[in-house]
């Protein structure tokens, strides 16, 4: 997870996403709360579009991730069924204002269970 | 006839577009030049959208200037000319079609009158309460034709020097778009996630440029009012005008686990937005001009739409948290949402570019028609 300032680039989302080995980088506030999130996807898009390393993030972060709800009964079930339903691969479990409790990653949950 | 219409955002393609389409389909030739926010990424990009959609996008032109200050948009003022100069220096047209209050469609407009094109103004007349009423004043003068949405704004105009002649009351095109759009349902926002709930209010705000503590202040009050709701909202950015980047990370550190925010949001699914809300509540035009169409209560906010003329269904409040917490109360009430229902849009009711493209088809561009003569 990245704490979103203003000073964040696209080079500092890729540098992360590039040492942390997720396809996803979730962005919270300075008090805990879910911003957004940028995929790989949407850093592909951004640069297609023009943008280089030091163009700032705000104009592709996501605020409106999935997310799941603290109050989840079974929130690596709903993961694995948001990544069939929307291929997401993080999903950032929330309370009701969106204060960010875990992020759960489906690489994690099917490792968990299927891996060495 | 060749049509060229002038566009610089969002707000100003919901007014053209049905027009331009019917242009289109009566085998008129038609261009449309595009400039500022409908150029950047940061807004997705209106003019490639349009052109993938097959509208016929003849220039598009750099003329946005970064920075959250008025000087900003002043300059950006200087560009548009500069763009706008060279471009009529190599082309010509029967018409040149502007609209709203934008100070790109002003910079134009002046371009297209040293230039001696005959031009015509949609939602020409209206009032509103900052600088954008005055650059829509200021496009009148330099119009030959003023397209006017009612009877008020056609008034005005007319008292303001125009030649009643020039003044056509053709109600405003952008509620043909509403009328005769097939606009997704809620089931499909929900699926697709633009909504995750089936009731819920749409907030729009944006900065006023004439009073930027105002606009910091309201829109704390607006979010501290919102969070108390229980109902989620769906909250739309604000233009790239001053303030934009402030009021969108206020917005995004207030949401709750419901609420949405788009900074950019196709037009169908902004109408959907609108039809299925419980109201809609901020300070945009969009609450006084579209939300009568569905017969929705707006709750709106400060000096923005000050004057604007209004239907039964606009509650005005000042930027006060008890003022907005009682407004929304009477706009989730019974007996104000059945009013709000029973009433027509003044703004028209779906046929004002056939009116529009009457009047520019029935009108003789000749060198009295062209020297424009004030009647007062």
């Amino acid at each position: 997870m990245l704490e979103y300032n203003d000073a964040l680039t696209i080079g500092d989302v890729m540098r992360y996403i590039a040492t942390e080995h997720e396809r996803t980088c979730v962005l919270q506030d300075n008090n805990g709360k879910l911003y957004g999130v940028i995929s790989q996807g949407d850093l592909i898009k951004a640069i297609w579009n023009g943008a280089e390393l030091i163009t700032p993030i705000n104009n592709i972060i996501n605020p409106n991730p999935i997310i799941i709800n603290t109050e989840s009964k079974d929130p690596e079930g709903d993961t694995i069924k948001l990544f069939c339903q929307y291929g997401v691969l993080l999903v950032p479990v929330v309370d009701n204002n969106r204060k960010i409790v875990e992020v759960l990653s489906v690489r994690k949950i099917i490792s968990d269970k299927y891996g060495n | 006839m060749k049509l060229l219409f002038v566009l610089g955002s969002r707000g100003e393609w919901g007014y053209i577009r049905p027009l331009i389409q019917l242009a289109k389909n009566s085998n008129h030739d038609v261009e449309i030049w595009c400039a500022n926010m409908s150029v950047l990424n940061r807004f997705g990009k209106l003019s490639e959208v349009i052109k993938q959609e097959g509208y016929p996008v003849v220039g598009e032109f750099y003329t946005a200037v970064d920075g959250d200050d008025n000087l900003a948009l002043a300059k950006s003022f200087g560009l548009v000319s500069l763009s706008a100069s060279d471009w009529l220096m190599n082309h010509d047209y029967d018409w040149i079609i502007v609209s709203g209050d934008r100070v790109e469609q002003l910079a134009f407009v002046v371009v297209a009158s040293l230039s001696n094109n005959a031009i015509c103004h949609i939602q020409a007349g209206e009032r509103s309460g900052n600088i954008d009423g005055k650059n829509r004043h200021a496009i009148a003068r330099y119009s030959h034709l003023h397209m006017a949405a009612n009877t008020d704004a056609a008034d005005r105009l007319i008292r303001s020097g125009e030649d009643p002649d020039r003044v056509k009351v053709t109600g405003a095109p952008q509620i043909d778009d509403i009328v005769n759009q097939q606009i997704p349902t809620l089931l499909e926002l929900k699926e697709r996630t633009v909504v995750s709930s089936d009731k819920f209010i749409l907030s729009v705000f944006h900065g006023v440029t004439e009073d930027l503590q105002a606009s910091k202040e309201g829109i704390d009050k607006l979010i501290n009012v919102l969070t108390k709701i229980k109902l989620p909202v769906i909250w739309i950015g604000s233009n790239n005008d001053t303030l934009g980047s402030f009021i969108e990370k206020k917005i995004i550190s207030s949401l709750k686990i419901n609420d949405k925010f788009y900074s950019n949001l196709n037009r169908l699914d902004y109408l959907s937005l609108l039809a299925n809300c419980e109201f809609i509540i901020g300070n945009s035009s969009s609450g006084i001009l579209e939300a009568p169409t569905f017969g929705k209560p707006a709750v709106n906010l400060g000096r923005r739409q000050a004057d604007r003329f209004r239907d039964v269904n606009v509650i005005d409040c000042e930027y006060d948290e008890a003022d907005i917490s009682v407004s929304i109360s009477k706009a989730l009430s019974v007996p104000f949402k059945k009013l709000c229902l029973q009433s027509t849009n003044p703004y028209g009711n779906g046929d004002s570019s056939r009116k529009i493209l009457d009047v520019l088809e029935t009108t003789e561009i000749n060198s009295d028609f062209l020297i424009k003569q004030i009647t007062y």
